[in-house]
């Protein structure tokens, strides 16, 4: 015995360096094993066989098999940021220092107080939530669901910001092999010699797959050294790339591959995710072992037959010292020989047929290994630990027989069959078909995946091919490789498949389940998913009360919805409820196998792209003057704007005060750099104009500038701004900050694909120019002194018109509009500019007391004078009728996109939302945004809900606007506006225009 | 993912950088004589087809030209693309679209 584990075994190992110890600790239990251990591999030597609590019943689980399949070993390893939950053992290369913690459990994995849930799992069936928490409905948010919560998930996520790096890879390559097994190698090699560049996706760190652990010869030498060898050849092969430690957990349309790397211990980044491009994939993905259902076969100890002997001779480590294999077919023979041949001792082999036959058989019997034919283990002894097994003739009508007899043992290697690993040929869209002479689920020829250009491009090989014997791998192999290759052009001769040297096997044969034993006949200990507890009781309650159907048994009973997929336990959960219900496998089928095959990582799927890179920020020419006078920044699109610029202790909205009366008594000036801009211009720039803005735009004169609306052909609003005719052809058209590209690819849209015969171009000059607004009763005088040369007089200037010029050589435009209410222009000079026009403003408005005022200033002053907003008063179901904006509606006009549309009944009717102000009756009340007002014959129906509400500094009481059903008839009424708790904020409806009616307009 | 070759830069590019814009060939009715019928199923009647189907889609960031592209929206088999000015799919394309189907 090695002083690095009792269980280890003093010689062999093919992946542990015995001269590079390693320590780690597991639940502060300071443990060692070699590099080259996986985490399970180092438990399982330090004769650690309890390493984990099931997820609902908290039952004791060991490991279970020695891949990716693996459904009971999952840790928290790592601590701090660093930490990661849900790490599966049997995947986790064992690093120095490492901190592994159980999961699932409190307060420790021997004694957990949740394994109570096993003593009622009676209680807690299939459906348990749904039928159990139903009543009283207030229940549910207060106890049941907080209960659940705290009691469900695995693993606890780390507090802190995830302190590891990702990163990305996009790769183009003819041929993506999947799986370096001594299919994917003949498929790699075959496909090179056709000239093909080839990568070749390994999911372990080694070459070889079962050539690992199964002791067959290749080409006269140890499998597993022929691998080796034969994959560090095609390494130096131009053209050929392999990645070992990489997943491929996807395969989406047109052959794009998501591979996840893990680069290991020192490697710059965490992890690595490929984004493949392929030209053909060839999936050389093997087969996953299926366990056995029998009572109680969760207990630490029950391990997959092919697992035991990957622990014995990959990582020499004995899994047990006296073992029982049960199986139904000729492969778990190798693990018996295995085991003996290793010097431990095999108790007998249970073989579910009735005469098993075979070489592998023989050779089991002549090593004098006692084999009960036609049996099953029908009871399992010890809670922790496997400590013996009963095991009793299973007659044909399912129930156990006599004798049944007892066995010591303390591994119970089982093996009910094979599953090719066809993942990914589901995810590209092919199907599978059970062949139940072979009794697994196999490529079903009728429904391949979908073609590249009408050319097959995935083929399935090897044992995911259901081709099991190392010849048939090899061979397949090299023919998919050949065929994924064909037409790049070597006509090389194709390698000739290596020579093997390997017993003959019988067809694999299949076992699904043993009867139980007293209490062991009610099912509810034969576990089909052990991730999530799903037990054989479990399927049987789900096909009596009708989910019979394998996607309604999945949803009801969560079969195969755990964390590892249900990888071992989908196929096995089908078979048995095909038993159950009386049906054939071929008719119910499986259920939809989607990505990705594994769990990924989010920080992979993240890349790079988190912290300040996670967007790219769009930022305007006077961004660095606002960050140094404090503003205070809101995202509009991609942009960040100031929201307002706060002084030393002042609040945001004591901020927007300020700088709303510093606009209303003197001036103030805004960024409006954000605001969209579209240069439309050409001979039909006019008409196609016409088309599209629900206003006449062809008779704007050059130099004047109109409000123009954006409908859809439904009808509805989406988008406003200002249009200003530059010259007879061109036209620049403002969009909202958010808008402009929505707008920019309807017009070119429209442009394309319905009017291809105007002669029209459309440019997006958002970003050319920088464009400052001036509002307030003092903006002339800011101004003018900064346009020097250009004249803004009101004469020159009158309102809604645009005089252009150039000042020392800058290009300048101004308008004069105004979104506030008061005297405003909008300076327009080429971005590069736009710093030095902010500053020089500035300096001009100083004198005159200006504030520079961020967007809530600008939208509440916009309130304050009824102006609308895209998006607070439009939600898509808004025309400019319902907003009382019919004024900008051409009824001259033939055509406009949106005309028909709001000529339909249900626009065109009365009750529709209009547009309405409210006034609270409480004037220091601001009513909640989105508020409902209620109303109608019962007092309860929802007549309208408000849009913008703000405090106004400029009246000293609050303001909203809404969209009321017939609004504009209920001018004068009450409104009740119902918010949180039943209270009531009443509110009287007037119209949208604050400014103007508390200037003396009157209500009227 | 799906591979698209834009036919009018001709860049072989990612589904990412194209946007669908919907079911091809649909006829804007003459907004003064449609019926509200005509113009509600204008609106929102598509076919919604599974299997060979052609739609407009657009290289949003590419060239920013709109083009048909017939794909079979099951498969994912593309048949081909033509000028978004085309009233009609090319035969040689619906031919391929018809054996396919």
């Amino acid at each position: 015995m090695s002083v690095h584990g009792p269980h280890r075994i003093g010689v062999g190992g093919r992946h542990i360096d015995r001269g590079a110890p390693l320590r780690f600790t597991f639940d502060g239990k300071e443990l060692r094993g070699y590099r080259g251990d996986t985490l399970a591999s180092a438990l399982l030597a330090n004769g650690q066989r309890l390493v984990a609590r099931s997820y609902k019943l908290h039952r004791p689980r060991g490991v279970m098999a020695a891949g990716v399949e693996e459904p009971n070993a999952y840790f928290g390893v790592g601590r701090g940021a660093g930490a990661t939950p849900n790490q599966r053992a049997t995947e986790t290369l064992l690093e120095d220092g490492m901190e592994v913690v159980s999961q699932n459990r409190f307060p420790n994995l021997r004694r957990d107080v949740g394994a109570v849930n096993a003593m009622l799992s009676r209680l807690l069936p299939a459906g348990f939530y749904y039928k159990t928490f139903m009543f009283p409905r207030a229940a549910w948010h207060r106890l049941y669901e907080p209960l659940i919560r705290r009691a469900a998930g695995m693993g606890r996520a780390p507090r802190e910001a995830d302190c590891d790096s990702y990163e990305q890879f996009h790769l183009h390559t003819d041929v993506l092999v999947v799986g370096a097994g001594p299919t994917g190698l003949a498929a790699a090699r075959a496909a090179a010699a056709a000239g093909a560049r080839v990568l070749l996706a390994e999911q372990t760190p080694w070459p070889g797959g079962r050539l690992l652990a199964d002791g067959v010869k290749v080409e006269g030498v140890d499998g597993a050294d022929w691998a080796a060898a034969e994959a560090e050849a095609l390494a130096r092969l131009p053209g050929v790339a392999l990645r070992f430690s990489t997943l491929a957990a996807a395969l989406y349309d047109h052959n794009y591959a998501l591979l996840y790397e893990r680069p290991g211990a020192g490697a710059p980044v965490r992890r690595r995710l490929w984004r493949v491009r392929a030209g053909q994939v060839v999936l050389a993905t093997g087969a996953i072992e299926r366990p056995v259902v029998f009572a109680d076969n969760d207990r630490p100890g029950v391990m997959l037959a092919s697992a035991a002997r990957d622990y014995l001779h990959r990582w020499a480590v004995a899994p047990g010292t006296r073992a029982v294999v049960y199986t139904g077919n000729d492969d778990a023979y190798r693990t018996a020989l295995a085991l003996d041949a290793a010097g431990l001792q095999v108790a007998c082999i249970v073989d579910a047929r009735p005469a098993p036959d075979g070489p592998l058989v023989a050779a089991a019997r002549e090593r004098g290994i006692r084999v009960l034919e036609a049996s099953g283990i029908v009871a399992v002894h010890g809670r922790r630990a496997v400590r013996a097994v009963e095991i009793a003739p299973v007659r044909a009508s399912g129930r156990p027989g006599a004798p049944c007899e007892r066995v010591e043992c303390d591994l119970v290697a089982v093996s009910g069959g094979w599953s090719p690993t066809a993942h990914l040929y589901c995810h590209a869209g092919g199907r599978l078909r059970w062949d139940s002479t072979r009794a697994m689920f196999l490529a079903d020829p009728d429904a391949p995946p979908a073609s590249v250009g009408g050319v097959a491009a995935v083929h399935l090989a090897g044992a995911a091919a259901g081709a099991f014997s190392t010849h048939a791998c090899l061979a397949t192999g090299a023919a998919a490789g050949g065929r994924a290759a064909a037409g790049k052009g070597a006509d090389a001769a194709m390698p000739t498949v290596p020579e093997t040297d390997e017993p003959e096997e019988v067809a694999a044969g299949s076992v699904w389940m043993a009867p139980g034993r007293g209490r062991g006949q009610l099912g509810d200990r034969h576990f089909v998913d052990y991730q999530h507890d799903v037990t054989l009781a479990d399927l049987e309650l789900a096909a009596r009360e009708g989910y019979s159907s394998v996607e309604h048994a999945k949803r009801y009973t969560t079969l195969g919805m755990a964390p590892d997929q249900g990888k071992v336990s989908n196929v096995p959960g089908h078979g048995i409820l095909a038993e159950i219900t009386g049906r054939q496998l071929d008719s119910s089928g499986t259920t939809t196998i989607r990505p990705p095959y594994s769990g990924i990582s989010l920080g992979a799927i993240a890349g790079t792209q988190s912290g300040a890179q996670f967007r790219a920020v769009r930022t305007t020419p006077p961004f660095a003057w606002h960050v140094a006078h404090g503003a205070d920044f809101e995202p509009v699109g991609d942009w960040r704007r100031p929201y307002c610029y706060p002084r030393d202790n002042e609040s945001r909205a004591e901020a927007v005060a300020r700088e709303i009366s510093g606009v209303r008594r003197s001036v103030g000036m805004i960024d409006a750099s954000t605001l969209g801009k579209l240069l439309v211009s050409g001979p039909d720039a006019g008409v196609f104009l016409d088309r599209v803005y629900t206003s006449m735009m062809s008779t704007l004169r050059p130099g004047r500038c109109r409000y123009g609306l954006m409908c859809n052909d439904a009808g509805f609003l989406f988008d406003d701004g200002v249009v200003v005719r530059l010259d007879e052809s061109t036209f620049l058209c403002h969009t909202t900050s958010g808008g402009v590209g929505r707008v920019h690819a309807w017009l070119e849209t429209w442009l394309q694909t319905e009017w291809f015969d105007l002669k029209v171009f459309v440019v997006n000059v958002t970003e050319q120019w920088a464009q400052v607004a001036v509002a307030g009763p003092r903006a002339r005088e800011v101004l003018q002194p900064v346009v020097e040369g250009i004249d803004i007089s009101e004469e020159a200037l009158p309102p809604l018109s645009m005089v252009q010029g150039v000042l020392e050589g800058v290009p300048t435009r101004v308008f004069s509009i105004s979104f506030s209410g008061e005297l405003g222009y909008e300076v327009a000079v080429p971005a590069g500019y736009g710093a030095s026009l902010w500053e020089s403003l500035l300096q001009a408005g100083t004198p005159h007391g200006v504030v520079a005022y961020g967007t809530e200033a600008l939208h509440v002053m916009r309130a304050e004078k009824g102006y609308i907003m895209i998006g607070d008063e439009t939600d898509g179901t808004v025309t400019p009728i319902d907003l009382g904006l019919g004024w900008a509606v051409s009824r001259k006009k033939e055509d406009f996109l949106g005309m028909r549309g709001m000529a339909l009944p249900h626009l065109a009717a009365a009750g529709r939302r209009q547009l309405v102000g409210l006034l609270t009756e409480d004037a220091r009340t601001v009513i909640p945004d989105g508020a409902c007002a209620v109303g109608g014959a019962d007092g309860r129906q929802i007549i309208g809900h408000v849009t913008s509400s703000y405090h106004s500094p400029t009246l000293g009481r609050s303001i909203a606007m809404a969209l009321v059903e017939s609004g504009r008839d209920r001018m004068g009424s009450v409104l009740e506006f119902a918010v949180a708790r039943g209270s009531r904020i009443r509110a009287r409806v007037v119209r949208p225009a604050f400014l103007e009616d508390a200037a003396g307009g009157g209500d009227d | 993912m799906l591979r698209i070759t834009c036919p009018c830069c001709g860049a072989d590019g990612e589904e990412t950088e194209f946007t669908r814009l919907g079911e091809a060939h649909i006829r804007r009715p003459e907004s003064g004589s449609a019926s509200d019928v005509e113009w509600t199923r204008y609106l929102h009647e598509r076919t919604n087809t599974a299997g060979p189907a052609v739609e407009v889609w657009r290289h949003a960031h590419g060239c920013g030209k709109c083009f048909h592209l017939a794909r079979d929206t099951v498969t994912q088999e593309i048949y081909g693309s033509y000028s978004a000015s085309e009233t009609t799919t090319p035969a040689a394309i619906r031919a391929r679209m018809t054996k396919s189907a």
